[in-house]
């Protein structure tokens, strides 16, 4: 369900980016968590891209618009599992805030009870509020054509429009001639695809600004059996105003064992010891609100290079996070604790970030490329920064925004 | 399925790797004690062309070394050290082995994959109706 079998790595193999390979994209494989971006996360992108309705009352139309499309609820109380106890547990001895999470669901079964972790591969129950059971079912019934298995590999600009190159499958080459195109393929789906195309001459920050909320996750290991992967996977989150100054926030997760194998360190019958203890670990996962920007390239063969690190400040802020997760643990009573091995990158944005300067960004205020009236873009791509939030809500609100303006050109 | 993307000698040499990953125990089976290996092409046929030669060039030359020279090698990958280039370049050589063998492994596969799932206590259930939104299926 994800490109290059499962994940494609930075340049120095410490974060695996999850670039979801489906139709629907990351909202099939999320944890479908929603929030509205603060004053402070607005006021930081005003500032970058010069966009005045990049504000709390500038976006509240479109976020109220996103909300209504989809059904949005809490877990219930009856559905936490041991780990959200846990998580709740030891914040409340550390003095910390907790909130629960809401999600873009709609029942979820959850008095059958049902073991929603399997829902990281695609909700089989169909109420994750994802594109293919909201969006897509309705543009298709307005006449919308879908073709799945198609990889655009060029976009070419015309007077009357846009080619697109792709191949369907392995080796079905399509053409397709379009007055306007949409790229929602993600912050390194479209930097690639431009960088492929050839744009960079003509906007040179494609690839520019990219950003990913580096996550990582902690195991702690109990006496007793946690059983992480039992009921609901995810439904409390850090909502301490602390957290926000240092830069992070908290979530209570897990993940299949072919994750926690990643996770855990070691190999041979040490590593398989430690998968032996899966039913007994919780786990808390440290999102660093990352400030050093990556950088997305094609390397001499035209592969992907996605240049991404941690400053001081970014690891700074990731081992503060480690520490609070070990407060977490240690108040809990954890026998020992494994910091994961590797980060991950789900929170894939920007490359293609929005601003009124052609330099420094390259989506405009229109949600089209600079100086390409004909190419838009409507997904994280746009982000021109790290906001520390989920990102899903606000890419449904900036998209909805970004077709008002597209259907005006029609 | 069969390999169709690995030499017999390259898939001599990714069995050997996957046996010290994934050794086994008394209840746990040695991967090579499986039939994973047939459903590697699912994984490989999706990595990008650099990652598939290197990957390819790896398992040829595990498949010339002893089992004890492999695993002193998985080791260096374990615990990275040097210039940037080297560091970085042993960082991904043992993501990208870990992330073949321990999907194969770890995905309650047909068979002892699902036995495997059992021995981890892994029990999920989704009960209920199933959706057939048919864009669930598609990539």
């Amino acid at each position: 369900m994800y490109w290059s079998g499962g994940a494609e790595l930075n340049n120095e193999g410490t974060i695996a980016f999850l670039r979801p390979k489906v139709v629907g994209g990351g909202s099939i494989v999320n944890q479908a968590l929603l929030d509205r971006f603060d004053s402070e996360v607005l006021e930081d992108w005003r500032s970058r891209s010069q966009i005045d309705y990049l504000s709390p009352s500038g976006l509240l139309p479109y976020y109220t618009k996103a909300e209504s499309n989809i059904n949005i609820e809490e877990i219930p109380a009856h559905a936490r599992n041991k780990n959200a106890g846990i998580f709740i547990e030891g914040m409340t001895k550390n003095g910390f805030i907790t909130k629960p999470l809401t999600r873009a669901q709609k029942g979820c079964n959850f008095h059958e009870p049902n073991d929603c972790i399997e829902c990281l591969s695609g909700c089989r129950l169909d109420q994750k509020q994802s594109m293919a059971v909201t969006v897509l079912p309705s543009a298709l019934s307005k006449g919308a054509e879908l073709i799945s298995s198609f990889e655009v590999k060029m976009i070419e600009p015309h007077f009357d429009g846009v080619r697109i190159f792709g191949l369907k499958g392995k080796k079905e080459s399509l053409q397709f001639k379009a007055k306007k195109i949409v790229l929602a393929s993600g912050a390194i789906g479209n930097s690639k695809l431009l960088l492929q195309s050839g744009f960079k001459k003509f906007i040179p920050a494609i690839g520019d600004n990219f950003y990913t909320h580096p996550q990582f996750m902690s195991l702690g290991l109990y006496k007793e059996k946690i059983e992480s992967f039992k009921l609901a996977f995810q439904s409390f989150k850090s909502q301490d105003p602390q957290f926000k100054k240092w830069g992070f926030k908290l979530e209570n997760v897990f993940a299949p064992p072919n994750g926690i194998a990643m996770l855990i360190p070691g190999f041979g019958r040490r590593h398989l010891d430690l998968m032996k203890k899966i039913p007994h670990m919780a786990c808390i996962e440290v999102a660093v609100r990352d400030t050093n920007p990556g950088k997305i390239k094609l390397g001499k063969n035209g592969g992907l290079i996605v240049e991404k690190t941690l400053n001081e400040e970014d690891k700074k802020r990731k081992l503060k996070g480690m520490e609070v997760i070990d407060n977490i643990f240690d108040s809990t009573g954890a026998k020992s604790i494994i910091r994961g091995k590797i980060g991950i990158g789900l929170h894939l944005m920007g490359g293609c970030g929005i601003g009124q300067d052609d330099k420094m960004s390259v989506t405009t205020p229109d949600f089209h490329l600079h100086g390409f009236k004909n190419i838009h873009l409507a997904d994280s791509s746009v982000f021109p920064a790290a906001p520390g939030i989920n990102p899903s809500l606000t890419i449904m609100a900036l998209s909805i925004k970004a077709s008002e303006n597209i259907a005006k050109g029609f | 399925m069969q390999t169709t993307l690995l030499t017999n000698r390259e898939l001599k040499g990714f069995i050997k790797v996957a046996d010290i990953l994934t050794c086994g125990d008394r209840d746990f089976p040695k991967f090579s004690t499986t039939d994973f290996y047939k459903k590697v092409d699912y994984i490989l046929e999706e990595l990008p062309k650099e990652d598939f030669d290197g990957i390819k060039l790896l398992f040829n030359v595990f498949s010339f070394l002893p089992s004890f020279l492999i695993s002193f090698i998985v080791f260096l990958t374990e615990n990275p050290f040097g210039p940037s280039f080297i560091k970085n370049n042993l960082f991904k050589i043992n993501s990208g082995l870990k992330g073949i063998v321990f999907t194969l492994y770890y995905s309650r596969l047909p068979g002892e994959g699902e036995r495997i799932f059992s021995l981890l206590g892994w029990d999920t259930k989704i009960p209920g109706y199933v959706g057939t939104n048919k864009f669930n299926e598609l990539n």
